[in-house]
């Protein structure tokens, strides 16, 4: 039997949605002061204003239902908020975006903060050359803060309720438990990625500097791009992306931190603790080397047909760089977007598109179906085909090393399966989307693969002038894939039976 | 405390170790393309 929504429902989904609202609002002070020290005091008024409205917003429902909210919430309860909180959030986000004049209109800045967010990289920004530092600086906080998980920020300062804490820390599409309770989790997360954010932003502003950028700008340029490159997010400050700084040493880093990045946080866990033969053994690195090895293989085959690229250095710097972007979902770029269009070849492009979908590492910032899942599926198929060459008594058990060894279950497999057919079936709805708005089936499917997998890599169809029901869907495309699909559905749900029992 | 410090260090310097023999990867097959291409 299935429970209406009622007011006991909504109050601690307003209660926990409060929190994240807040928490977004306090972070709007560090752009701020990065456009005081730039002396851009109209942005830094814009974060003030928009920063207080968020806090403001965010605290109303806290103060009301403080004394309302009960010690712990349901599975509902926790993906509606999870859901609810990235939609709310999008809104309140993009303000200092559409006041800073530099987009064509709200929905456009709605669109680059989702991009953020879900660590896409899709960007409608106009003249981004010339963007203010803040405005600059809360675009990569964006993704950074969406990489680690928004909710998962709030509930670790805020939060006081653990039991809640895991539900909505599910609901943001990572399941491992790294310490007893989830708020715990969300901190052990945080702590990882702020060792590598001093490490990471050191590097590049070493890189920066050696590049010929000034100190500061190397080191404002330096930590955006970690930010992006550690998030799997694909934002850089310039236009041209990572093409801007012409230097295969800034390339080769990012994708050192960009791979790092796509890692899951348990595995990071294992080896920050001392178990190094963990990233040789983990069933998620293995299926990651394999399709990469594969599809970078595919791809370069196609590049020896077309022979667009002379050398190796040009094939590592043009096709593995924007294969491995594609592939850990991160979609930084060291091409322009209308080449994929011109060089590629059907052969390339249909090696980036199938790295896209794959993505990444379960619990981790990255897009797409998952190294994991594709491994539970490939050893699903291989234990039915055991299966099938045994007498009918004998059960095959098949097992897999994720930080420890497990059965291979078939609730398991089942999960894996659902979850990647969702992402096949918002992939082809968005491709149709794609060429029903008038463009071809290779631009559609490409930049559909990009939005549904959260990669950010663009063959130029994403731009202010796509029309706007396409913006639409690509920003619920990008919302459902990096909440993969369950809380986004939870809420959807919750709102049909609301109306319905009207 | 010193010893968690040495062990994250080595933590994070297996992680880049792992990331940067994937990117040998790709320079490797980079390098078969070329060899291909002459």
């Amino acid at each position: 039997m299935t429970r209406a929504a009622g007011k006991s429902f909504w109050r601690p989904v307003g209660y926990y949605m409060g929190m994240v609202i807040v928490t977004l609002g306090v972070l709007q002070i560090i752009p701020m002061l990065v456009s005081v020290l730039y002396g851009e005091w109209d942005v830094a008024i814009i974060f003030l204003l928009t920063g207080s409205l968020a806090v403001l917003a965010g605290c109303a429902p806290v103060a009301l239902l403080h004394q309302d909210r009960p010690a712990r919430i349901g599975w509902r309860e926790g993906m509606v908020v999870t859901a609810g909180a990235w939609f709310v959030g999008m809104l309140f986000c993009a303000l200092p975006y559409r006041f800073s004049g530099n987009y064509l209109s709200y929905l456009d800045a709605c669109f680059d903060v989702m991009s953020g967010l879900t660590t896409t990289g899709l960007a409608l920004v106009q003249d981004m050359d010339h963007l203010a530092n803040g405005i600059n600086m809360w675009r990569h906080m964006l993704t950074f803060v969406g990489g680690q998980g928004m909710v998962v920020l709030a509930l670790t300062f805020l939060a006081s309720s653990t039991g809640s804490a895991y539900k909505m820390y599910v609901g943001e599409g990572k399941d491992e438990r790294l310490a007893p309770n989830a708020t715990h989790t969300a901190r052990y997360i945080w702590r990882i990625s702020l060792i590598y954010l001093l490490l990471g932003t050191f590097v590049f502003w070493l890189a920066g500097l050696r590049l010929g950028l000034s100190w500061d700008r190397a080191l404002l340029h330096g930590m955006w791009i970690f930010m992006s490159a550690w998030s799997t997010g694909g934002f850089a400050p310039m236009s041209q992306n990572i093409l801007y700084y012409h230097s295969a040493l800034y390339e080769i880093i990012t994708m050192i931190f960009f791979i790092i990045g796509s890692f899951n946080f348990a595995l990071h866990h294992a080896v920050l603790q001392g178990r190094k033969r963990e990233l040789v053994k983990n069933v998620e690195t293995l299926s990651m080397t394999i399709t990469m090895t594969a599809l970078t293989l595919l791809a370069t085959i196609g590049f020896m047909q077309n022979r667009i690229y002379p050398d190796a250095m040009a094939l590592f710097r043009k096709v593995f760089y924007q294969l491995i972007s594609g592939h850990t979902t991160t979609g930084f770029m060291s091409i322009y977007a209308r080449q994929f269009y011109a060089d590629w070849g059907e052969l390339a492009l249909f090696a980036i598109t199938v790295a896209m979908l794959i993505g990444g590492s379960a619990c981790s910032t990255a897009g797409g179906f998952k190294g994991l899942r594709m491994a539970i599926i490939f050893k699903s198929f291989l234990k039915d085909l055991r299966q099938m060459s045994v007498p009918e008594s004998r059960i095959i058990l098949t097992k897999y090393h994720h930080i420890r060894d497990i059965v291979l279950e078939d609730q398991t497999a089942r999960s894996a399966f659902l979850i990647v057919t969702a992402y096949i079936v918002t992939y082809a709805g968005t491709t149709l989307a794609g060429m029903l708005c008038g463009y071809p089936f290779s631009l559609a499917s490409f930049e559909a693969a990009s939005a549904t997998g959260n990669v950010g890599l663009s063959i130029g169809l994403a731009t202010p002038a796509m029309p706007s029901a396409l913006k639409v869907i690509y920003i619920a495309a990008m919302w459902m894939a990096r909440l993969e699909f369950m809380a986004v559905l939870a809420l959807v749900a919750t709102l049909v039976r609301k109306v319905g029992n009207r | 405390m010193k010893n968690r410090f040495a062990t994250i260090s080595l933590g994070v310097l297996a992680e880049m170790l792992f990331a940067g023999a994937l990117v040998g990867i790709g320079w490797i097959i980079s390098l078969l393309g070329e060899v291909y291409l002459r």
